[in-house]
């Protein structure tokens, strides 16, 4: 797979694995504790659910509304 | 990665993608209302409301309930009574010509639980929601269509497996969140890449439980003629009673033996979801993660006397916890919500999936024409 001239260039240092995923785990964690929360129990639970799940959906939005470009 | 493994990866999530891009974005279309379909039905006006009564009205006799049901559907017979799950004071009688009659074909008589006064025989084929719903689950081709969408599901599932992998090698130099804007190009690929990893979990578990809904009619199946005809083998070659015990008595009976649990539905006698000669009566827990699973009691339908209850095996239990994950509608109003804007963004991926793979083969065969151009000799 040829890769952009951007991802290969020298002028950045390379990301670790830990500063490549640390996001996407913690995002992810969020959504399956989300995903199971709803299921055990109703009321609060309900509510933490959605925030959990909705933090993706937040986190689109904020980067559309701040870009962070290069 | 090696750069030999990135391309094997490259081109699993490049043709898994492209096999199930239509039809996931034809299942994420129907879903998306969906979603809402009993908001929806209460909107268009299409079920009547039952009336309002104070909270704690006593449920009317089901013998009563039974009995007003058949009078509005002459020459039917009874394959199920079901409480709706998210209307306690309305109960539905699933009728059809004859018991051994396809049930998916049914008419549905709803009627008041407190009062047995009748609401409504709903027509559900001109259905806006009826329609999305058959799109959604068989693309109105049955069993086949069914299987056929569970392996574009399998598809998707493996496709976004496989954008994982190829995620850390775009991300090497980038921060989280990063969209470069040289070119529109990187600009919907890092959007691409950004959507796609924050909304992994759920998609993957969307799109898995999505599958497993697909084998709904098999596990039905393989449960009938495993475990149900084991709880029925004693009775395997009696006829359906000419007269039924009475199913209230049933529900009563199946009440005091599991008393934690609540009725959702019966399955009369010769229906597919019971034996010849018995009711069976399926409870559900009452928290919301037991809500979820189900146990039948079975229920001699000439004496009234419980015959055998059990748990149901694990791979009926797994359809059933599976379900709510796939509809999103166990968390009330703002789990619905969230699922449908998880829902756009998962629109999103496939449409700059699509763009992505459409926009690099268009550079590709510019370069390659612009090539041939060069190295082509002059004509004077």
């Amino acid at each position: 797979m040829t890769l952009p001239p951007e991802v290969h260039s020298t002028a950045r240092p390379r990301h670790s694995p830990f500063m490549i995923w640390r996001w996407p785990l913690l995002i992810g964690a969020a959504s399956g504790f989300g995903l199971v929360a709803a299921l055990v129990a109703d009321g609060v639970l309900d509510a933490v659910a959605a925030a959990s799940l909705a933090i993706p959906v937040f986190l689109v939005c904020w980067f559309y509304l701040c870009p962070r470009k290069r | 990665m090696q750069s030999r493994a990135l391309r094997k990866w490259s081109w699993v999530h490049k043709w898994t993608s492209l096999i199930c891009t239509v039809f996931m974005l034809m299942l994420c279309i129907t879903g998306l209302p969906l979603i809402f379909h009993h908001e929806i039905d209460h909107l268009l006006g299409a079920e009547v409301e039952p009336a309002t009564m104070p909270a704690g009205t006593p449920s009317a006799n089901l013998d009563r309930v039974l009995a007003a049901a058949m009078e509005k559907a002459p020459g039917k017979v009874p394959h199920f009574l079901i409480w709706d799950r998210d209307e306690p004071e309305v109960v539905m009688v699933s009728v059809g010509p004859t018991i051994d009659a396809d049930p998916s074909k049914n008419s549905l008589v709803r009627l008041d639980s407190r009062t047995a006064e009748f609401l409504d025989i709903p027509e559900f084929e001109g259905r806006l929601t009826y329609i999305l719903l058959k799109l959604h689950t068989d693309m109105f081709a049955g069993l086949p269509g069914k299987l056929f969408l569970g392996l574009m599901g399998i598809f998707f599932c493996i496709a976004i497996i496989s954008g994982l992998v190829l995620y850390p090698p775009w991300m090497r130099k980038l921060d989280f969140g990063t969209v470069r804007q040289k070119g529109r190009l990187l600009r919907w690929l890092d959007w691409h890449n950004m959507i796609g990893v924050v909304t992994i979990v759920w998609a993957l578990v969307v799109g898995f439980t999505g599958v497993i809904n697909t084998w709904a009619d098999l596990v039905i199946k393989i449960w009938q003629f495993g475990q149900l005809a084991e709880m029925t083998a004693a009775y395997k070659d009696a006829a359906v009673p000419d007269k039924l015990s009475s199913i209230q008595a049933a529900v009563d009976r199946a009440r005091k033996e599991m008393p934690n649990m609540t009725p959702l539905f019966v399955a009369f006698p010769g229906s597919i979801l019971s034996g010849k000669q018995h009711y069976a009566v399926f409870m559900r827990g009452e928290t919301p993660l037991t809500a979820r699973t189900l146990k039948p009691a079975i229920i001699d339908a000439s004496t009234g006397e419980l015959t055998d209850s059990r748990d149901l095996p694990w791979y009926v239990t797994t359809l059933l916890v599976s379900q709510p994950l796939h509809f999103g509608d166990y968390g009330g109003m703002p789990l619905k919500i969230v699922w449908a804007l998880l829902t756009l963004l998962t629109i999103v991926v496939l449409i700059t999936g699509l763009y992505l793979w459409w926009a690099r083969r268009r550079s590709r065969s510019i370069a390659r024409s612009a090539g041939r151009l060069q190295h082509s000799p002059q004509t004077t």
